[in-house]
């Protein structure tokens, strides 16, 4: 093989090299996530807290890992990265604000507990909920006499 | 009569619960009586007890913070968060009553969750006089014989809806305006007022500052 055709050859494989490296880089996958953990932010009348902000720390640090959004049913979705507690807060912005832990074990599973950090709020909603059906009660207790058959 | 007695209880209970859930958003100016040329400072303010504010709200969820002049002109500003509220400066340059309101919306939504808005009279000490601006939910006063009358408007057109007025650091009375009859309002004294109603998850708020 004479040198021109070698040097004809190598130019056509850089060619095509360059072609195909040009084509990677333009080339893009999604890949379904197995240990997503995703959390539900609702006011205490159960609606959802849309377009709140959420700051997520790992375990062990006070660095912002990822600052998210919750989407339009109040949630937000994130990958850990590794096991331990990871520190939820958010904040809606007007006034509502919310911490919260979840705890990630070694083999990714997510849980958290349901009462830990505090919300004034809530809390509010929950005694008013309670005098709220002591009050119906009292109520029926009271209407009792117009219903007796007259005699 | 026990059980009378226990169920209005419960509703009271019920309706300050309802109350603290709910916060209100509101403007402060001051002084809101000026003259031309003398600056004013705007506080956008949020919790339960006017004047003062228990946080500051996320200016992304300022919709608009905006300045009508006496003749129409709208300016709008860019507050900055100083401590549990939001601040501007802005100094006026004509005579007339200024409107200064701010709409708070959640991202990627066209409701408005509140609306707030501040009178300031420039160069008079008359009591300010304004009309509907065609919001989802405002409140409108005028001065009657000597008495407020306060007006809930929803799209220009007047509605049912319970308002809440009160001087400032003092507990707000309630009363409920319809269509064809405001609420009607007795001013404990001079300075600075507020008048809240509330439709759902929406609320409008308007400050003031009454003249001897």
């Amino acid at each position: 093989m004479n040198d021109g055709v070698v040097k004809t050859i190598l130019v056509a494989s850089l060619l095509a090299s360059f072609i195909l490296l040009t084509a990677f880089a333009h080339g893009i996958d999604a890949i379904r996530e197995e240990h997503s953990v995703a959390v539900r932010f609702v006011y205490a009348d159960g609606s959802a807290a849309i377009g709140a902000q959420v700051d997520i720390f790992a375990p062990d640090s006070n660095e912002l890992y990822v600052r998210l959004e919750t989407d339009p049913n109040g949630c937000v979705a994130f990958v850990p990265d590794r096991s331990g507690a990871w520190r939820l807060k958010m904040d809606d912005g007007m006034g509502h604000a919310i911490e919260r832990e979840v705890m990630v074990s070694d083999d990714g599973v997510a849980s958290m507990n349901a009462h830990a950090g505090s919300h004034v709020n809530g809390v509010v909603a929950g005694v008013g909920a309670i005098f709220g059906i002591f009050g119906c009660a009292a109520w029926w207790m009271s209407r009792k006499p117009n219903h007796r058959s007259p005699s | 009569m026990i059980g009378r007695t226990l169920l209005q209880a419960s509703l009271l209970v019920l309706i300050l619960a309802a109350h603290a859930m709910a916060h209100d958003y509101w403007i402060v100016a001051r002084p809101a009586m000026v003259k031309p040329g003398e600056t004013v400072t705007i506080e956008i303010c949020g919790g339960h007890q006017f004047p003062v504010s228990e946080f500051a709200v996320a200016v992304r969820l300022l919709h608009k913070l905006e300045i009508t002049s006496p003749d129409g002109g709208v300016s709008g500003y860019l507050p900055e968060v100083a401590g549990k509220s939001l601040f501007a400066e802005w100094t006026p340059d004509q005579p007339g009553v200024y409107q200064i309101a701010f709409q708070l919306r959640r991202p990627r939504e066209e409701k408005t969750l509140a609306f707030a808005s501040a009178l300031v009279v420039v160069g008079g000490n008359e009591f300010p006089a304004i009309r509907p601006r065609g919001q989802e939910l405002e409140v409108v006063p005028a001065l009657v014989d000597g008495k407020l009358e306060v007006s809930v408007f929803s799209s220009g057109k007047p509605i049912k809806a319970d308002v809440g007025f009160g001087r400032e650091h003092v507990r707000q009375v309630y009363r409920t305006a319809y269509p064809d009859r405001p609420a009607s309002f007795t001013s404990a004294g001079s300075g600075l007022h507020m008048m809240i109603a509330r439709r759902g998850s929406q609320s409008a708020a308007l400050t003031i500052y009454i003249p001897e």
